[in-house]
């Protein structure tokens, strides 16, 4: 499905919580990134119906879903849509079988229901707990219901509301991969909204970044990475180390402690040395920046070292801002 | 298109508006308007009679006299319930809801009968008492005994959500208890006691039941007590009535203006995730007793007291003799429950009338709660607001609304004078009840219920069937029964707006305590009590389960 948004703008009072955004969305999988109030969560409601947008247009496969000016508004039920939420907004009363149920109500008999909703329990892996009330479990199991109620309804399009936030970190990189896995095997395409950047990247064929109301980027998650469009973006997506303030900026592992083609040498003193469970990273002072690069092994406080910067990486943020 | 989109409200509104709107209007209409024009002649009169400056001051007083005492009995107990052992005892706030539930001239007929000459009291110790009962202190006594529960239930509330990591940080940071408790719980507790304490006050300013049996008796006569003398005693002066309604209307306004702005400034969210741990406490045994003594002692006076003498006084075959097993009898019960005796036909009409009431209560009070919801648009907010007039403005103030409303001329039809009459003026004064209910028990959901909702439910009629009817079904039964109990017994506008010669159970208790056999008034009191503790039971109950479920 191609989601098109037109000059789309939500205001709340004197609030401008999302600017005008144009932008097309084609890819399987995509991020929308940013800090909390940078208006992504707006954004995605704005793409559910749960809100309606200030002024614009949205387009699902060249049909409006959403005009103020043509004052079409399909509503959210219609919109071949689902959405999976931080807390998970199962209703507490309904045992699990009938949460995965609810959005088949009145669209189908009851055994063609009932064969949905134990093919959408399985693919979770949580056919055990049909009976159950989303009270009776664990966090991530409820997440799964909620999947499973997303999957049920057979949308085109999945929208995750920071839906992994409320796991612990080891059961969410487990959800990361099964939920990649089911919106594959229905076909949907997928839209995450989330802070996290590991997330971001891990999981999305284009990211969305946006910052204050403001789409910032867009791009693959390696673009971004490797040439931000800003100094917001550089900051916020993975560490940095900036060579001229805020001009021009080089990722940690493009420096090295052996020389390689193309490297220029730097001479510092190492400021501290930060276990990161599988490497260390060394922040280093030299010529009046403060360095960070990976090394297998802690150095010394106080040490002279010297480390080479590969020059082909240094990004120039500048050119950048020229072009656009 | 805009007309569909806002039916919902102007269905709404257009209720709203014939309930409780409309007869304001009525009201002011009725004082400043004369023969078409624009007249301040009546609430000028009224401001120059001396009698009526009396009045107000005897209120105005009233009301911070009362303030001062709920004050002395609640933030003891409050304090009493939230540090020491009697922190686990959950079971005694069902307890010190009972005299809130309490219909306030039950309370004060049971201590008139207790204190009056020849009284109870008197044939208990066999002496007269050492103090005089019937003066201003005596009625102050009876309201905050009916009134105190209400303080200190907010202020046990705030004193309990400050317990967990304030506690701790206070405890770590602090220095000796006395000043952490002036700097920090004392200010963080400020917002909640200011605004319980001003809602006592408009509550006393509003109070028609014990002006109206011990405030006669003493000759203290309230802005309540004054507005239906003007309605019920010859000559009748409406336009006395509705002036003094505007002022005691003002008053109230004015009060609930200032607690808004105080409880907007001084609110901190207090909540913090953590909840005490109650194990620790270890309170040597002179806490021990003196607070199990204090809590006896408020209960004794608040519950003990009062049903002791209408239970008695219900029970006892001839009065003025003494109090003994011979001189027992249930006679007066079966004559309550003879089938065609004016007794059993007022409990009746009282049960059904509030059966209707609270019925069409709960049903307007859903639907507009699940319009209201977290009231953020502007209509929302208008409706949210106008739905809860009736907690702010006096219940008088709207009963002469209604009378007036409701006979005004330029009607097509009334249903004054029917026993629709009482069941609307119910519905009207209670239907606060009904909104709050629905709309905490709205509340306590994921806000993503409501998405979930739009995105997964097909239409709008399996969303009400299959979740806002089984998740918000207890929070509107409780609401029900709340409108329920507090429609049968209620008094002041059944004293007004009955059709003749149809009595409720109140007005019944009334009439014949102040003219006629007080022990068949009595037995008729005790059955409304015991059907408002077992409302009170049931609905701890609902809550306790529906806790429980979300």
């Amino acid at each position: 499905m191609i989601i098109q948004l037109k000059g789309v703008e939500k205001k709340f009072g004197n609030v401008h919580a999302v600017k005008p955004i144009d932008l097309t969305i084609k890819d399987t999988f995509v991020t929308i990134l940013g800090q909390s109030g940078c208006g992504k969560t707006t954004l995605l409601k704005m793409l559910a119906g749960l809100t309606d947008p200030t002024s614009g247009e949205i387009l699902f496969d060249n049909q409006t879903i959403f005009s103020r000016s043509k004052k079409i508004h399909v509503k959210p039920n219609k919109r071949q849509i689902a959405m999976v939420f931080q807390d998970f907004g199962l209703w507490p009363h309904m045992t699990v079988f009938d949460n995965v149920a609810f959005g088949l109500r009145g669209k189908m008999s009851k055994s063609r229901r009932s064969d949905i909703v134990h093919d959408a329990l399985q693919k979770v892996k949580l056919e055990a707990k049909a009976a159950m009330k989303p009270g009776e479990l664990s966090g991530g199991q409820q997440q799964r219901v909620a999947l499973a109620r997303a999957i049920a309804i057979n949308p085109k399009l999945v929208l995750f509301d920071e839906a992994l936030s409320a796991l612990d970190a080891i059961l969410r990189e487990q959800m990361r991969e099964e939920i990649l896995t089911i919106v594959q095997s229905i076909g949907a395409q997928a839209i995450f909204v989330t802070h996290d950047q590991t997330e971001a990247m891990a999981m999305s064929d284009s990211m969305v970044v946006m910052d204050s109301g403001d789409v910032v980027q867009t791009g693959s998650p390696e673009q971004i990475y490797h040439s931000p469009a800003n100094p917001f973006v550089a900051n916020f997506i993975g560490k940095t180390n900036w060579v001229e303030d805020c001009k021009k900026m080089i990722r940690p592992e493009n420096i090295h402690l052996h020389p390689y083609k193309h490297t220029t040498v730097k001479s510092g003193v190492v400021k501290k040395s930060m276990y990161e469970g599988d490497r260390y990273l060394i922040l280093a002072e030299a010529d009046g920046y403060i360095w960070k690069f990976y090394d297998s092994h802690p150095h010394e406080q106080g040490r002279d070292i010297k480390f080479y910067v590969e020059e082909n990486y240094i990004h120039s943020l500048e050119k950048k801002e020229a072009l656009s | 298109m805009l007309v569909r989109r806002q039916a919902p409200f102007i269905i709404l509104f257009i209720t709203i508006s014939i309930l409780a709107l409309l007869p304001l209007f009525a009201v002011l209409g009725y004082t400043f308007f004369e023969d078409g024009g624009l007249s301040f002649e009546s609430i000028r009169l009224i401001l120059h009679n001396n009698n009526i400056m009396q009045t107000m001051q005897n209120s105005l007083l009233l009301g911070l006299y009362v303030m001062a005492a709920t004050t002395c009995i609640a933030l003891p107990l409050a304090v009493i319930r939230t540090k020491t052992f009697l922190i686990k005892s959950k079971w005694l706030d069902i307890l010190f809801l009972i005299p809130f539930m309490t219909p306030p001239y039950i309370g004060s007929m049971g201590w008139i009968l207790f204190m009056q000459h020849n009284g109870y009291y008197e044939q208990i110790f066999t002496q007269e008492a050492p103090f005089t009962f019937f003066n201003v202190a005596g009625m102050v006594f009876i309201m905050s005994m009916h009134l105190y529960p209400f303080l200190y239930l907010m202020l046990k509330n705030a004193l309990l959500r400050m317990n967990g990591s304030f506690q701790e940080a206070t405890l770590i940071y602090g220095g000796h208890p006395l000043l952490n408790w002036i700097r920090v719980t004392l200010p963080l507790l400020l917002s909640s006691y200011v605004m319980a304490a001003l809602l006592i006050f408009i509550k006393t300013l509003a109070e028609f039941g014990t002006p109206a049996t011990f405030g006669k008796r003493i000759g203290y006569d309230v802005f309540t007590t004054e507005i239906h003398a003007y309605l019920s005693r010859w000559p009748i002066n409406i336009s006395g009535a509705t002036s003094l309604s505007l002022v005691l209307l003002s008053a109230c306004m004015l009060i609930w203006y200032i607690q808004n702005i105080i409880s907007r400034k001084y609110t901190y969210g207090i909540h913090s995730g953590k909840s005490p741990s109650t194990a620790s406490i270890k309170d040597s045994i002179l806490i021990r007793y003196m607070s199990i003594g204090y809590v006896s002692l408020i209960l004794g006076l608040s519950i003990g007291v009062p049903y002791f003498s209408i239970i008695v006084t219900s029970l006892l075959n001839i009065r003025g003799e003494a109090l003994s097993f011979s001189n027992l009898t249930l006679r007066h019960y079966g004559e309550l429950f003879t089938v065609g005796s004016s007794s059993f036909q007022a409990l009746m009409n009282s049960l059904s009338f509030a059966f209707a009431a609270a019925t069409i209560a709960a049903l307007i009070g859903f639907c507009m709660a699940l319009y209201i919801f977290d009231a953020k648009r502007k209509s929302q907010q208008l409706l949210d607001f106008t739905s809860l007039l009736s907690n702010i403005i006096p219940g008088i103030v709207f009963v002469v609304g209604l009378i007036l409303f409701w006979n005004s001329a330029l009607l097509p039809a009334t249903i004054y004078n029917t026993i629709w009459m009482p069941i609307l003026t119910y519905i009207v004064l209670f239907l606060p009840y009904s909104v709050q209910y629905t709309k905490s028990a709205l509340s306590q959901l994921h806000p993503s219920i409501h998405h979930s909702n739009a995105i997964f439910a097909n239409n709008y009629s399996v969303i009400l069937l299959r979740v806002w009817l089984p998740l918000l079904g207890q929070g509107i039964l409780a609401g029900w029964m709340m409108t329920f109990i507090i429609s049968m017994r209620e008094l002041v506008g059944s004293l007004l707006i009955l059709p003749p010669s149809v009595e409720t159970s109140a007005t019944f208790i009334y009439s014949q305590f102040e003219q006629g056999d007080v022990a068949k008034g009595m037995a008729m009191a005790v059955i409304t009590v015991l059907l408002t503790i077992l409302c009170i039971f049931l609905m701890e109950r609902l809550q306790r389960k529906a806790l429980h479920t979300s």
